[in-house]
């Protein structure tokens, strides 16, 4: 079920209505309300994975009682290790198994030996990487005593698999979540309208941006042998608006949808574009990742508290493991390289908290210097993008040598003009309400009620004229 | 939270009464406005799918008017053949595309197919009556509802070409189409493939506006030729498998209907552009040849 379905259209209010209306008597029975409503939603994508689902949340709910009913270390890491080992069992098994073993056949073909390799011909669960990292998260946590396990298997379930964040997102933390599932939630009209607000704005990322800009770069990338080099800009142009609007819209509808029903989730996304150097961009994009990361990886493995070789080694490290979350390809680990490679600079001369307040803040305009470094950032992140958009090693780099050759300067043949406006659009929107949660929590707010009104119904009009061909959202293949 | 539904109402009904009127507006300009007149020296109209959209080239069968859309079904053929009917008296032959895959289940699901609504329907709205709506409403009510914006949208195109006094074979409702020549092996193998794996079951849902337009037709005095267009040899085992049911079913229900069988007729491989359409060439030779069978 897509966030921007008619399926999600029907559901989600038919939930709301029977969360606040039927099972308002208390906050248990919204859970099982909640809990009932978000395996029905992720069966819609293939009921045959809700197992696998029920088995992750079962294993981490057990496991982590275990832990903190153990009364000897080697008890507790045993049961640790067991929750870790069948997780990452798991997401190694669907995600990485195709892509181990045919790097391996490949290797050993190069050797002159030729070997028959079984595959998995089944495809990816939907939400697995989100969903693994909520319980590893969860289990890592109790291990080293940060929280204690929780006891309600109802609301544990919930934590895993509330829907709005359940197959991309944002990967939530016991602390923050579990807490709101266990209290008593009341209707807050303010943050309900707000939520719709951040809806609607998340819709238009992914309808009107994303999914219009993924037809010209799935056009341009799919065909990129025969583009001429000003077109290929275009296409690495349209993929990263494409990947952000799609993302950060998903992100915005979820979160959206969460405070509907009285839940506060874990911002994702804040302005990255707007970024003023790589480390700006990395604390701006994909945030619960970046966090989850630097948590339960970069700070375990010693942080930047060691020596310079330590730094550089974690940072790799941790960009290199999170280029490979995105995918089984080398095309995504490359993207984290290119990343850690793009951050090293900034780590290397301390500056990596330099720009740490919103650009240009209580100003119309950036100075000059933040619209270089603006620039600068956005065509190194595009560079990356097309990486992470290939289809293999060979196509991203013949696609960057297709942009540097004389027809760079040529006058694209593939040119929407329509498009580009919108995007403009969305950028300048973006661009005023960088202070906000989202963009478009602050604008209009202190307008007359008609133009505020007619500001919400432009939105919904440029979603229903200017909807472009509906595409999964990326994230849905992680 | 009564507060909260009340204005999420409010607005939500706003903005569909504001749909709603201007979908009516619109297609009401558009009807109303629209030259569904054609060139007095054309009394032929030829109307269905692909098929007869590729094969006849109505610049060389200058007394006929190709109207054929891809993917038509007979309920898209009715719709325009009452607007066209009622608006030229000259018209005194229908040549309407017949071929046994017409009355598979294939056609039915293609009535209710959303992927194919959503291009159809938006451009095809303004033509609908009553009648239309209802029968569309009975197959696809969600269909409808949701291609709203776009119906809008294309209204908007129509009114646009209106005001530029285009043929009525611009707007997008059909008219003949010139394909070019492709290489036919790898169709050729997969439709041996979808023979072999398929179950042709007897439609009934679209069969019910071919007898419509049967109907119409009789009530007009306008002679119905059926008409299955030449395909690649392949294709004919398909035709096999329902060629029995396809003559029954013309002779039982369309008697008075004319039926002009020329899929077995033999082209060479160049002048398909895939394995049941014409390309160009083919429609050309077969436009010529065709008119000579008309009048003979």
């Amino acid at each position: 079920m897509l966030f921007n379905s008619i399926n999600f259209a029907l559901f989600l209010p038919i939930v709301f209505l029977l969360y606040w209306f039927v099972f308002n008597k208390n906050y248990k029975s919204q859970n099982i309300l909640l809990l009932v409503s978000s395996y029905f939603f992720y069966a819609c994508w293939d009921y045959r994975f809700l197992f696998l689902l029920v088995f992750s949340t079962l294993l981490d709910y057990f496991t982590g009682i275990k832990m903190h009913e153990s009364t000897t270390v080697r008890m507790k890491k045993f049961w640790f290790w067991l929750s870790i080992s069948v997780n990452l069992g798991f997401l190694g098994f669907f995600k990485y198994y195709n892509f181990f073993i045919t790097s391996f056949s490949d290797a050993v073909t190069n050797l002159g030996i030729h070997i028959d390799v079984w595959t998995l011909k089944v495809i990816l669960p939907v939400g697995i990487s989100f969903y693994t990292f909520h319980g590893l998260s969860y289990v890592i946590d109790i291990y080293y005593d940060r929280i204690k396990p929780e006891k309600n298997f109802i609301d544990y379930s919930v934590f895993v698999s509330f829907f709005p964040l359940l197959v991309a997102g944002p990967i939530e933390r016991a602390t923050h979540l579990l807490p709101q599932i266990q209290r008593e939630r009341k209707f807050n009209y303010q943050e309900s309208v707000d939520g719709l607000r951040q809806i609607l704005w998340g819709l238009f990322k992914k309808i009107v941006i994303a999914d219009n800009c993924a037809q010209y770069a799935n056009m341009i990338f799919n065909d990129s042998a025969h583009q001429s080099g000003s077109n290929l800009v275009l296409g690495a142009f349209f993929f990263t608006f494409q990947i952000y609007c799609d993302f950060s819209g998903y992100s915005d509808i979820a979160l959206g949808v969460a405070r509907l029903f009285g839940v506060d989730l874990l911002r994702n996304f804040a302005f990255p574009y707007f970024s003023r150097d790589i480390a700006e961009f990395w604390r701006r994009w994909h945030i619960s990742l970046s966090t989850w990361f630097r948590d339960y990886l970069y700070i375990p493995l010693g942080g930047s508290k060691g020596g310079t070789w330590m730094k550089v080694r974690n940072t790799f490290i941790i960009f290199l493991v999170s280029g490979f979350w995105h995918g089984s390809n080398w095309t995504f680990v490359f993207w984290g390289f290119l990343n850690a490679l793009y951050f090293l600079p900034v780590l290397l001369a301390k500056k990596n908290r330099n720009n740490m307040e919103i650009v240009a803040l209580g100003k119309l305009v950036p100075s000059a210097k933040e619209f270089l470094s603006i620039l600068i950032t956005f065509i190194l992140t595009m560079l990356a993008w097309i990486f992470f958009r290939a289809k293999s090693m060979t196509h991203a780099f013949s696609y960057i040598s297709g942009i540097f050759t004389k027809s760079l300067f040529s006058k694209p043949t593939i040119l929407p003009i329509s498009i580009l406006i919108l995007v403009l659009l969305f950028v300048l929107i973006e661009w005023f309400g960088r202070s906000s949660k989202y963009a478009l929590e602050d604008i209009g707010l202190k307008w007359n009620r008609t133009y505020r009104l007619a500001f919400y119904y432009a939105i919904v009009l440029l979603i229903i004229f200017f909807m472009g061909k509906e595409q999964e959202f990326i994230y849905f293949q992680f | 939270m009564r507060v909260f539904l009340k204005k999420i109402g409010t607005f939500l009904s706003l903005l569909l009464l504001g749909f709603t009127l201007v979908l009516i507006v619109s297609k009401f300009l558009v009807i109303s406005t629209f030259n569904f007149s054609i060139p007095k020296e054309k009394n032929i109209l030829i109307l269905g799918d692909s098929h007869t959209q590729c094969a006849l080239n109505d610049t060389i069968i200058s007394n006929a008017l190709n109207m054929s859309e891809s993917a038509d079904t007979y309920f898209y053929s009715y719709t325009k053949l009452k607007k066209i009917v009622a608006n030229n008296k000259q018209i005194d032959t229908l040549i309407l595309g017949y071929a046994p895959n017409n009355l598979s289940t294939t056609q039915d699901k293609w009535l209710v197919d959303s992927s194919i609504n959503a291009f159809k329907l938006p451009l095809h709205f303004f033509l609908f009556d009553e009648e239309d709506v209802n029968s569309f409403l009975s197959n696809a009510p969600f269909q409808l509802v949701k291609n709203v914006p776009f119906i809008i949208k294309n209204n908007l195109g129509h009114l646009y070409r209106i005001k530029k006094k285009e043929k009525i074979n611009r707007f997008g409702i059909g008219g003949f189409l010139a394909l070019s020549h492709k290489d036919t092996t790898d169709d050729k193998k997969e439709i041996v493939d979808k023979i072999q794996n398929s179950k042709v079951k007897y439609g009934y849902k679209d069969l019910d506006n071919l007898k419509k337009i049967y109907s119409l037709c009789e009530k007009n005095k306008i002679k119905l030729i059926l008409l299955d267009t030449p395909i690649e040899q392949n294709s004919n085992q398909k035709q096999s498998i329902f060629y029995s049911k396809y003559l029954e079913y013309k002779n039982n229900n369309l008697p008075n209907a004319t039926l002009m069988d020329y899929s077995k007729v033999r082209f060479d491989k160049k002048d398909f552009a895939d394995k049941d359409h014409l390309n160009a060439n083919g429609a050309r030779l077969f436009s010529e040849w065709f008119v000579k069978q008309l009048y003979n």
